[in-house]
């Protein structure tokens, strides 16, 4: 595998590494950093997700389902909790770790806090690259999907089971906007047929800034994009046990 | 080695919004490159805009999906 990747990384990149005087990595876990590590160059990761630098064992698992060996190979070099040596920096929301992230090595960057200092003309520049228009909708409350099928953490039958049974539950009678996960591939319109969708793929710590007026709450089961959220909506957070089956 | 010369690389949205937010923050003053893979297959969409912006000296986009 490592030969595969070095030849791999080798025909994508028209230079040397040595060209660089820092390289960050964002989803340490995926192939390019085994081509780091075999040249030995260090590197700063960003977490996957708001929070996931504490759970390592959800991104192994994710990777595990379709692709054991790479799982196996970035737990054993510390590419999905930045423990491997040759990570210098790690850059990650601290408030939401779960463990110590006390270190010189752990930088915090907070893409909510670092949205609302940037000045109003820059961050409408940030919303604009990717979305260009304001959101109106007349939805109360905001659904986050999130892609268990497509983690493997269960078939895409249960999935839509789960979220008809979180319908007819929690969120009987809400009028409802769908966010659908970048990789979700469910239908939504036919489990939600009255609910408004978003179609733009943009990050959900975009919410707060793209709608001329905002649902008020933001439901989800464990979305990592309500670490960011927290100050703007009302999360509610749905515990999942009570939905599958 | 080249002083502030930097490589990101991204895998997903939130990567993306990671990675522009630092070049107009803390890498404001970095000479940057991007390479944007296809874990996150929509990702291939925002080349353009990416591309469009002059963010990043050079935007490379990674098929890696086997």
């Amino acid at each position: 595998m490592r030969a595969d990747v070095c030849r791999a990384a080798e025909r994508l990149l028209p230079y040397a590494l040595t060209d660089f005087s820092q390289i960050y990595v964002a989803g340490a876990h995926f192939y390019f950093s085994l081509y780091l590590l075999a040249n030995g160059v260090p590197f700063a990761m960003f977490e996957d997700a708001a929070g996931m630098l504490s759970r390592p064992e959800v991104l192994y698992e994710a990777l595990r389902v379709q692709y054991p060996q790479h799982a196996e190979i970035a737990r054993r070099h510390g590419l999905f909790d930045g423990e491997n040596p040759l990570i210098r920096q790690v850059i990650c929301l601290k408030e939401a770790q779960r463990r110590d992230v006390s270190a010189a090595k752990y930088r915090n960057f907070s893409v909510e806090d670092a949205l609302e200092q940037l000045p109003e003309p820059k961050r409408r520049r940030l919303i604009r690259f990717f979305l260009r228009r304001r959101i109106r909708t007349g939805a109360q409350a905001i659904l986050l999907t999130q892609r268990f099928a497509s983690l493997g953490m269960m078939s895409e039958q249960q999935q839509q089971r789960l979220y008809e049974r979180l319908r007819d539950g929690e969120l009987k009678g809400q009028r409802l906007l769908i966010k659908r996960h970048p990789d979700d591939t469910l239908d939504y319109a036919a489990i939600f047929p009255d609910a408004e969708q978003i179609r733009a793929v943009f990050p959900s710590e975009l919410l707060p800034y793209v709608f001329i007026r905002k649902p008020a709450v933001v439901y989800s089961f464990d979305s990592t994009g309500c670490a960011n959220l927290r100050r703007h909506f009302t999360v509610k957070t749905v515990r999942r046990e009570l939905y599958a089956g | 080695m080249p002083d502030n010369r930097v490589l990101l690389i991204v895998n997903s949205v939130y990567h993306l919004l990671t990675a522009v937010h630092m070049r107009h923050t803390l890498l404001a003053d970095a000479d940057a490159d991007l390479i944007i893979t296809d874990v996150t297959p929509q990702l291939r969409d925002c080349l353009p805009r990416v591309q469009e912006t002059g963010l990043f000296n050079r935007v490379l986009f990674a098929a890696v999906q086997r």
